[in-house]
């Protein structure tokens, strides 16, 4: 029987699709469980996180919580002596916005605000060349206004008593978020 | 006798030859097939039991509602487990 070939709009139905003399038991099969997927994502962080160099003793009492977060991209004009300018930072703001009411957060013993930036990433030829992984910045970076939120996120392993404790990456080169991109699909801020 | 009801919020869309089927109150997305969408579209108006249900299932296909009553007994715990129905309970009553 062919389906109802109506107009724009018209609402298809499945009683009339039903085929006259035959009446199959009634199936249901599951395409996508939230749950299911929560727990694949749950997994998918622990898998990732496991194998990485412990973060500093903090409170063990209370488990970590991870915080996606995404990474801001500055890049200067590019000149004689920095061909190649940029930098990646965590902005205090996106940190601060997490926050539940009352609550803070700690970088190297010093508490967040929103107008801080943290140094993620100094690129490989940045006016940052010569700072610290990590370092706090209370002004916006000298490269200037922010070119592009980076299509990167990192994860922020935030202890109990509210110290950032690690950003997998951050002490090396390499720039890489903490988990893979895959982990954090069906995540959201907020 | 037990009535059932279509769970509030469940969506239910034509895909090909069979239908999506949303549920709000799981977050699951369940495959139909056009047995089980002509159900849940009996119970859009409201509540029923499997005798009426099985009433205008047997209007449409021409079979009959003593055939079709065991089949639809047995659907509702799948259904009820996709999250799109759900059983109302009688409301108990004190013998006078």
């Amino acid at each position: 029987m062919e389906d109802q070939a109506q107009g724009p709009g018209s609402k298809v139905s499945a009683r009339r699709r039903l085929i006259r003399g035959a009446f199959a038991a009634p199936a249901a099969l599951t395409l996508y469980s939230g749950s299911v997927a929560a727990r694949s994502i749950n997994n998918c962080v622990a898998r990732e996180t496991s194998g990485m160099t412990p973060p500093a003793p903090g409170p063990v009492a209370a488990p970590d919580t991870f915080v996606r977060v995404q990474l801001q991209k500055f890049q200067k004009s590019p000149t004689a002596s920095y061909p190649n300018a940029w930098s990646r930072w965590v902005r205090g703001f996106d940190v601060s916005s997490l926050l539940a009411s009352g609550q803070t957060v700690f970088v190297s013993g010093t508490s967040t605000t929103s107008t801080n930036w943290y140094l993620y990433d100094k690129g490989s030829a940045s006016a940052y060349a010569l700072t610290p992984i990590g370092t706090i910045i209370g002004t916006t970076p000298v490269e200037g206004t922010t070119v592009q939120s980076a299509s990167q996120w990192v994860a922020l392993r935030v202890a109990s008593n509210g110290d950032i404790v690690g950003v997998v990456g951050i002490n090396s080169t390499t720039g890489t978020s903490a988990v893979y991109q895959s982990c954090w699909t069906s995540f959201r801020v907020g | 006798m037990p009535r059932f009801a279509r769970v509030e919020g469940a969506l239910v869309e034509p895909v090909g030859h069979l239908w999506a089927a949303f549920s709000a109150a799981t977050g699951e997305t369940a495959l139909l097939n056009d047995e089980s969408a002509a159900i849940l579209e009996i119970l859009e108006p409201g509540p029923a039991s499997t005798a009426q249900v099985c009433a205008q299932l047997s209007t449409d296909s021409g079979i009959a509602v003593e055939v079709l009553l065991p089949i639809v007994e047995a659907s509702w715990a799948n259904l009820a487990a996709a999250g799109l129905v759900r059983t109302l309970l009688e409301p108990a009553t004190i013998p006078g």
